[in-house]
């Protein structure tokens, strides 16, 4: 079996809720890992700060200041343009029961400091809910902070994109347009 | 059946056999199932009418075209379907003998197996998709392209229905070389404001691409259409190449054999 496949199975075969959340951290971080390094650098696990009260769960360095040739550089570099994302932040959220609201969404923009960038992506085990769409958007037009939603499903379709070829992070800058579009 | 054409094609290739299904939810858990987007499956359909078969491929397209899966199902029994431009997915059938059929599906698959769009330039997409068009019957096919005026869209052409009025359309078609430029939701929004302008506003718009759609571009299309009543149909890579595969002389005449 590829190795795409057996991401995807490790996914799908993953317990939702608390049973599950570091396999789940484990998993994505590692899907992330095989789709987007290089160009974006190792990731960071549990990067804390220096007083250790913020803990991100995973950053991935993003050293594409210069636009690059590859369609993956590109994209990168096109992240980092616009959202100043000199490390690109991950938050996984390996909910069951309860909803992924607002209040998920304003913890990941309080992440994004400075040093880290505007760029914030929650990988959830299903979809934010609307209240959290919402607080994105606010978040958006208050402080330039965009923050995307990936699912399981979106890890595995780029699962998909890789084995046919395809870049991965188109994905991203898709997801990013829509964003745009739907932002209001 | 099976073995005959598992010995035939060139390729391996996945084979399921589909009976006694039910509903879409157990469609789509078969589609699931289904291994990476490279491998072809053949999924050869017993007992069911053609009519339910055609509305459960059209009901679980989505899953089939989020994971760009090269799906053909191989009605099983004597049905008249043709393959339909407008169609979800590739139905084989025959009103023929099951070796009539065999023989069929093998011409198909194996007609897909060659086709490799890094072997033709940008240019040569644009030929190969009025033809795609011309042997899907559109007609008054023209190219637009112009050195000095960008008229927004590669050709226009018409389409008669085969309803009771046999209506006619009008086609705005626009050709997309993926590896030069792939189609983005920026892309396709000014395409629209280009059509809203310029062109009478019962056009139907076409983006043709050999490459494959992200489902946040999906996504944004359903929007059009459910929010702004604005209808783009998309062929993508896996859509064409089923297209093409019915089509032997197409092959030959843009994948020869090397």
């Amino acid at each position: 079996m590829s190795r795409e496949a057996d991401l995807a199975r490790a996914l799908d075969t993953c317990p939702v809720g608390m049973a599950g959340w570091r396999q789940f951290e484990k998993i994505c971080t590692e899907i992330l890992e095989y789709l987007f390094t290089p160009p974006l650098g190792k990731p960071i696990e549990q990067a804390h700060t220096y007083s250790g009260v913020n803990r991100r769960d995973v950053v991935f360095p993003n050293r594409m200041i210069e636009e690059g040739h590859t369609p993956a550089e590109k994209n990168w570099h096109l992240l980092y343009k616009e959202h100043d994302a000199r490390l690109v932040l991950f938050e996984f959220k390996n909910y069951d029961a309860t909803e992924i609201g607002h209040e998920e969404i304003i913890q990941t923009a309080n992440y994004l400091t400075k040093t880290i960038g505007r760029l914030g992506i929650v990988v959830g085990s299903k979809l934010p809910n609307d209240s959290a769409h919402h607080q994105r958007n606010t978040i958006y037009t208050n402080d330039h902070k965009e923050i995307l939603f990936l699912t399981k499903e979106h890890l595995k379709e780029m699962l998909d994109m890789k084995a046919r070829g395809d870049e991965p992070s188109n994905l991203i800058v898709d997801l990013e347009e829509l964003f745009y579009v739907q932002h209001e | 059946m099976a073995h005959t054409l598992l010995s035939s094609i060139n390729n391996p290739v996945e084979m399921c056999v589909i009976k006694d299904i039910k509903n879409q939810q157990e469609f789509e858990r078969i589609f699931s199932s289904f291994s990476g987007p490279k491998d072809i499956h053949i999924c050869l359909m017993t007992d069911q009418s053609s009519a339910w078969i055609q509305q459960m491929l059209f009901q679980t397209e989505g899953i089939i075209r989020k994971r760009a899966l090269a799906v053909f199902a191989v009605l099983m029994g004597r049905f008249n379907i043709s393959y339909d431009f407008f169609s979800s997915q590739p139905i084989i059938s025959s009103t023929g003998d099951i070796k009539e059929l065999s023989g069929k599906v093998t011409e198909i698959i194996n007609n897909y197996l060659r086709i490799d769009f890094g072997r033709i330039k940008p240019w040569s997409l644009e030929n190969l998709v009025k033809d795609v068009l011309k042997a899907y019957h559109f007609e008054g096919i023209t190219l637009t392209y112009s050195d000095h005026v960008d008229f927004g869209y590669d050709m226009m052409c018409t389409y008669t229905r085969n309803d009771d009025m046999l209506t006619k359309e009008n086609w705005l078609i626009e050709v997309k070389y993926a590896a030069e430029d792939r189609l983005t939701i920026r892309y396709i929004d000014s395409l629209i404001k280009q059509n809203r302008d310029h062109y009478p506003a019962d056009s139907k718009v076409m983006l043709v691409t050999n490459g494959t759609l992200t489902t946040a571009i999906w996504t944004y299309i359903e929007g059009l259409q459910d929010k702004q009543n604005i209808s783009i149909l998309i062929v993508d890579g896996r859509k064409l190449c089923g297209l093409i595969a019915f089509h032997s002389n197409l092959i030959n005449e843009y994948f020869p054999y090397e």
